[in-house]
């Protein structure tokens, strides 16, 4: 099995429905043949969604580093309204370093890191940087297997907020800050699902 | 002899273009270029799959129905359920949260599932299920947005912050929970895989010919 030539010199696409291979000619669109799917080039496609998702996400994440995302109440103490950077440090100072050590993960590191490397492939990609491809591909597909992850602070506020419901000897509202910190997970995870892979692999 | 020339494989990932190969019994093809599946005669089970969907649908339904966690304060015990759950998230927080929580975590792994009961229904039937491949679109494009297993890892981490706070006991319906989660993954796979015709697969119905 030898990779001879692309899908884009010979002007076929796979059909991203059923897998099958379709020519299409002089047109960007056609349909597939073996399933009635819409087929288009990808090579004529922009990447500019991704672009736009991106920039969206950054804002917002950004946005909320500086609201309040949650405050606690509890019957003994009264915790302002804290950000996710005043909630780790708070947890790491109460002693509960591994809590802190998963907000550190889940909201600074993990977005910090998806901010720059999906920058990065889209900047890449608007250059049409030919070298690093292989390197680019494992990139692109460990953002999209972590991306899930980010979520995990924003179910854990929200679990927390809904078992301070049932009898717990404390309160949990939510801040400007999680939604903002939610829409931009979403908005990020967006960008680099809908970022074409095969993008990176394009002659020119 | 047959001189027809098997038409040529695609990678969807980097574009190469690729003779097709002849693979034997439980083979798979990569892309040499940059490692991604190109084909795979590898027949997955359909017997196995929908009793891993059946087993999964029952699992979930009994472990929505049984507490979760139970909050012990004050000497006073309450039990929380998936549905007590979502309905104090919705009471107590506003704006998107709650409503991507329970999309992501709920609601869309419920809908993956229905379809995928949808498919395999028809398939017992021996008929084509109707709008098959729009439902694998659909699937394959539902797929990054599945987080049952992150909301679960939540659950764990907000009940173990709790403790600090109140008695907070994990009671065996989240780990039914993650055994649904498990189960609902490896057989939406199975039904997206056996529904590709380009791969070599050949859905084994019982009772049926090949």
């Amino acid at each position: 099995m030898s990779a001879a030539m692309t899908g884009q010199a010979q002007g076929v696409v796979a059909c991203l429905a059923c897998g099958e291979t379709v020519t299409v000619g002089a047109c960007d669109a056609s349909v597939c043949p073996h399933c009635g799917s819409p087929v288009r080039t990808w090579w004529t496609a922009t990447a500019e969604p991704s672009w736009f998702l991106y920039l969206g996400g950054v804002l917002s994440l950004g946005l909320s580093c500086y609201q309040p995302a949650f405050a606690f109440k509890s019957t003994d103490r009264l915790h302002f309204p804290m950000t996710f950077f005043d909630a780790m440090v708070e947890l790491f100072q109460q002693g509960s370093w591994e809590f802190s050590a998963v907000i550190l993960l889940a909201t600074f590191v993990v977005p910090t890191f998806r901010v720059l490397a999906l920058g990065g492939l889209l900047w890449a990609d608007d250059f049409g940087m030919q070298t690093w491809r292989l390197e680019r591909t494992l990139l692109l597909r460990t953002m999209r297997a972590l991306g899930r992850w980010t979520f995990l602070d924003v179910f854990a506020v929200a679990a927390l907020a809904a078992a301070c419901s049932f009898g717990a000897p404390l309160s949990l509202s939510v801040g400007p800050g999680l939604w903002l910190y939610c829409l931009s997970s979403v908005l990020m995870h967006a960008a680099a699902v809908s970022f074409d892979v095969r993008r990176i692999w394009a002659s020119s | 002899m047959d001189t027809s020339i098997p038409p040529p494989v695609l990678c969807v990932q980097c574009d190469a273009l690729y003779r097709r190969p002849l693979l034997h019994e439980d083979e798979e093809a990569n892309c040499p270029r940059c490692g991604a599946a190109l084909l795979s005669s590898t027949t997955p089970s359909f017997t196995r799959s929908i009793w891993l969907l059946v087993a999964s649908m029952a699992l979930y339904l009994l472990a929505a129905w049984l507490p979760m966690i139970s909050v012990t304060s004050h000497g006073l015990r309450r039990d929380v359920t998936v549905w007590k759950a979502m309905t104090a998230l919705w009471r107590e927080t506003w704006g998107v949260v709650p409503l991507f929580v329970t999309a992501f975590s709920f609601l869309l792994p419920l809908i993956q599932a229905g379809l995928t009961a949808w498919v395999f229904a028809f398939a017992w039937l021996h008929k084509p299920a109707p709008g098959r491949l729009a439902i694998r679109r659909w699937m394959q494009w539902l797929r990054p947005w599945l987080m049952m297993d992150v909301m679960l890892a939540a659950m764990v981490l907000a009940a173990v912050r709790l403790t600090s706070e109140a008695l907070v006991d994990l009671r065996a319906s989240i780990w039914l929970l993650v055994l649904a989660c498990m189960g609902f993954g490896a057989s939406s796979r199975h039904s997206i895989d056996g529904m590709a015709p380009r791969a070599h697969v050949r859905v084994s119905v019982p009772g049926r010919r090949p």
